[in-house]
């Protein structure tokens, strides 16, 4: 049964059905050839409402909102502009900026590709015209997005929160040092392959613009502060983060920035709203799809196949990894995380992993495997906004890839890095 | 085909405005209730149900909408290496195939619907048929676009939008 559910699955979203429908189909299909403790397909639309109808996903609609918000009232552009005075004068600083950017947006949009989107509109068109080279600029802002959900708040840490009963407030702080680390790694890494591919670096700006810059985008900088602030200090929850992240963007966008308008306000609640919808039919979808594989008792299947392998806890997260990964590579990271968390959870608990360090490394996966080729869900995303072809970008990626890796084998293995931080709230 | 294209484009303008009232709605009753916990000292619970209905509309709504512009997640890697004949035979098959499942799910969903009566929403007057009745409507919508889409294909070709905006 789980192998049907999973090949008709399979098969239905790569000859290009969409993704939620493909499993809601493959869900249809497999209750309509359930023969042992057959149910009634009235389940369907019983566990697509349950996937959704849960209070701590309202967060989801309002970090998209935050995040439009933020795009449209001139925040990302400032934000461009701020890092550029700061660090433009370095070799290949619009790729670098491309990472700043992203990690400063990861603590309102919550969503890579929520922030691929925002970013790659505006840095990967100023890349080629200044000389970089296309699928570079595409293959940056694709690894830069992978940091935004890791670095809080994290759509899909909430999605991991809401399934596995973990504090979502600690699971956000316990992204910070993985995504932190991935950042400047990031950062880094640009720096090294600017300087040897000889890209660009723009004149070294005053400190009188730098301080200018600093006061334009001050108010943006703002944002995560109060965001993170709020939910570290248990001033707030998560939901109502995310609703003063949506009143405080508005906020300086309407009256400090002054580029929303009144006028404007219904098509960035639409688009947004249009946004959330994509996410949210997904969690519906998955909800369905993952009671099915939870009835034909996949926790079972895959810790039996898992402890086949091994009973060693280090060989059994490699294995996770290895089969998130590749979940990853063909699926958003908020279904896999629906279908896959309650499986993995138990697998966790039996290997007495803290859930807290376990959802980061699930998040981290899911996150690195949007971007490994051939299918990585970011690699289309900056391939349509940079209108760029597939080949070169995958190669273009490969070192990104690797480093990204490597903080993931660091978070695997080292649990302190991830639970440092949390412990101490 | 004009008559389609207008019934499309009323429904399209019609989902937009309750979108954005969703969605305002969804924003203005967490903020309350931040109000009352912060301000007021006295949290309400009805503020919670009501985003939680909120949240569900606006699932389906949205994801009708996203059927509506395309916009839904789908990979297409393989897709586009295949023949442009089997795309066609492909692309009309799965619209044909999610016509079938959408009206299944609408008679399910409206099943459903009918139990939730017996149930109601604490702190608000609505039973759960405000929240089933939010899958029903989503999914008879997308299959009324999808129905529109595969008559387009069949008359037109694979390459058609429902967006009459393109």
């Amino acid at each position: 049964m789980v192998a049907f559910l999973f090949i008709a699955f399979i098969v239905l979203m790569l000859l290009g059905l969409d993704v939620a429908f493909s499993m809601i189909l493959a869900s249809f299909l497999g209750i309509m050839v359930k023969t042992v403790r057959a149910v009634d397909t009235n389940i369907i639309p019983l566990r697509m409402i349950g996937g959704v109808d849960v209070f701590s996903l309202v967060a989801i609609p309002l970090f998209v909102l935050a995040g439009e918000l933020m795009n449209k009232g001139g925040i990302t552009h400032r934000l461009v502009t701020f890092s550029l005075a700061f660090v433009g004068h370095i070799k290949g600083s619009l790729s670098q900026v491309a990472v700043i950017v992203n990690m400063i947006m990861a603590g309102v949009s919550g969503s890579g590709v929520a922030d691929a989107s925002a970013t790659g509109s505006i840095l990967i068109p100023a890349m080629k015209e200044e000389g970089y080279e296309p699928h570079f600029a595409g293959a940056v802002v694709a690894a830069a997005a992978t940091v935004g959900p890791i670095i809080p708040p994290s759509i899909p840490m909430v999605i991991y929160g809401v399934l596995g009963g973990v504090s979502i407030g600690k699971l956000f702080m316990a992204g910070l040092l993985p995504g932190l680390a991935l950042g400047i790694g990031f950062i880094l890494l640009c720096f090294a392959l600017a300087r040897w591919r000889g890209y660009p670096r723009r004149e070294r700006v005053s400190w009188s613009e730098r301080i200018k810059a600093l006061k334009s985008a001050s108010w943006a900088l703002m944002t995560p502060v109060i965001v993170l602030g709020g939910i570290v200090f248990g001033v707030v929850t998560v939901t109502e983060a995310a609703t003063l992240a949506c009143a405080y963007a508005l906020v300086v966008g309407m009256f400090i920035y002054r580029e929303v308008h009144i006028r404007d306000l219904p098509e960035i609640f639409y688009q947004a709203g249009v946004t959330s919808g994509v996410i949210m039919i997904l969690l519906a979808a998955a909800g369905i799809f993952a009671w099915l594989l939870a009835e034909s008792q996949i926790n079972y299947v895959l810790s039996e196949f898992l402890f086949s392998l091994s009973d060693n806890p280090i060989v059994i997260m490699l294995l996770v990894n290895v089969l998130l990964l590749a979940v990853g590579c063909l699926l958003e990271p908020m279904p896999a995380l629906i279908i896959f968390v309650p499986a993995l959870i138990p697998i966790g608990q039996k290997l007495g992993i803290d859930p807290i360090h376990f959802g980061t490394v699930l998040v981290l996966n899911l996150m690195i495997g949007m971007l490994t080729p051939p299918v990585g869900f970011l690699l289309f995303v900056v391939a349509a906004i940079g209108k760029l072809q597939m080949a070169p970008l995958v190669r273009e990626v490969i070192p990104f890839l690797l480093l990204a890796l490597a903080v993931l084998a660091v978070a695997t293995f080292i649990p302190a890095f991830t639970t440092w931080i949390p412990s101490l709230m | 085909m004009v008559l389609l294209d207008l019934v499309t484009t009323w429904i399209k303008k019609l989902l937009r405005l309750y979108i954005i009232f969703l969605l305002a709605a969804l924003l203005g009753l967490t903020f309350v209730q931040v109000l009352a916990r912060y301000v007021m000292q006295n949290p309400f619970t009805a503020t919670d149900q009501l985003a939680r209905i909120a949240l569900v509309w606006l699932t389906f709504m949205g994801a009708a909408v996203a059927m509506l512009e395309n916009k839904n997640v789908r990979i297409d890697t393989l897709e586009r290496l295949l023949p442009k004949g089997v795309r066609h035979f492909l692309s009309v098959g799965f619209d044909i195939v999610l016509v079938a499942l959408l009206a299944i799910l609408t008679v399910k969903g409206y099943e459903v619907y009918q139990v939730g009566a017996f149930q109601t929403i604490v702190g608000t007057p609505f039973s759960y048929q405000a929240i089933f009745s939010a899958l029903v409507v989503g999914v008879a919508l997308m299959g009324l676009f999808v129905l529109i889409r595969l008559i387009k294909k069949l008359r037109y070709g694979s390459q058609v939008s429902l967006n009459t905006e393109d």
